[in-house]
């Protein structure tokens, strides 16, 4: 039973961790992040059933050149322009299916067994991350429940003031793309 | 009884993003027998699954702030 599930990506806890959102954007009303959600539950749970195991590649080379130019037209296109408009539409999902392609590489190989000391390191990383979902998912059920922005804040409602201004903008805008440049291990350090 | 409820939720944050970045950088010095959050993601990234999610979580914190009009 417990093989079936996994066969089909059942117990893959991503995909869990996907419709929860995605069940959190409906209760929100969010019709757009309901989508976003919904589609990336797809994704994802199509992934760990095994239904792009066929189309997979090798990790795909870039030149740092390449990437230090996109990344300096992103930044300053992201960060000088008014956000809420259809040029930033444009952009992000411009960057979607590239940074999914380059994140669209096989398996690293076998997975090592981890040390007792990666265990602990992966038990308190997954206990704060939880605490914080926890956190976050309860301060927006609240604050929907009460039908108020401010008495149950969450991150969102808390960072957005800070992102009107430029310099917040900015800050926002080179922190993610950096962000999205580690998670994609694309940067040749040698 | 609002303000002490918003209060209690932006010092809740306070307190994690703290012990996240405590977390970081004992590990980081060495300073508790912890792996760097390097190796973790090293870890964490070896699954293709793993990865795409990740990614759609991270292209979606930049929809959400920078082309979403934040309502909550």
């Amino acid at each position: 039973m417990v093989s079936f599930f996994k066969r089909w990506g059942i117990t893959n806890p991503w995909v869990w961790v996907f419709l929860v959102t995605t069940s959190l954007q409906v209760f929100r009303g969010s019709p757009i992040d309901t989508l976003i959600f919904g589609s990336s539950t797809l994704i994802v749970w199509l992934d760990a059933a095994g239904f792009f195991k066929k189309s997979v590649q090798n990790q795909p080379k870039v030149s740092n050149a390449l990437i230090a130019i996109v990344m300096l037209m992103l930044g300053l296109a992201l960060s000088f322009f008014p956000r809420h408009t259809y040029l930033h539409g444009a952009i992000l999902f411009a960057i979607l299916p590239f940074a999914l392609y380059l994140a669209w590489y096989k398996d690293l190989g076998p997975k090592e067994v981890a040390d007792p000391m990666m265990e602990r390191t992966k038990s308190i990383w997954r206990a704060l991350c939880l605490v914080l979902c926890v956190w976050e998912f309860g301060a927006n059920i609240l604050g929907q429940l009460n039908n108020s922005l401010t008495s149950h804040p969450t991150i969102s409602v808390l960072i957005d003031p800070f992102l009107d201004t430029t310099v917040g903008q900015t800050v926002f805008v080179v922190l993610w793309l950096f962000l999205g440049l580690g998670l994609l291990r694309v940067w040749n350090k040698k | 009884m609002t303000y002490s409820t918003s209060f209690i939720i932006i010092a809740g944050y306070l307190v994690i993003l703290t012990l996240g970045i405590l977390l970081w950088l004992l590990s980081k010095f060495e300073r508790i027998k912890l792996h760097k959050v390097g190796v973790l993601m090293d870890r964490i990234l070896h699954h293709r699954t793993t990865r795409i999610a990740i990614i759609l979580g991270w292209w979606w914190v930049g929809w959400h702030f920078l082309v979403n009009q934040v309502a909550r």
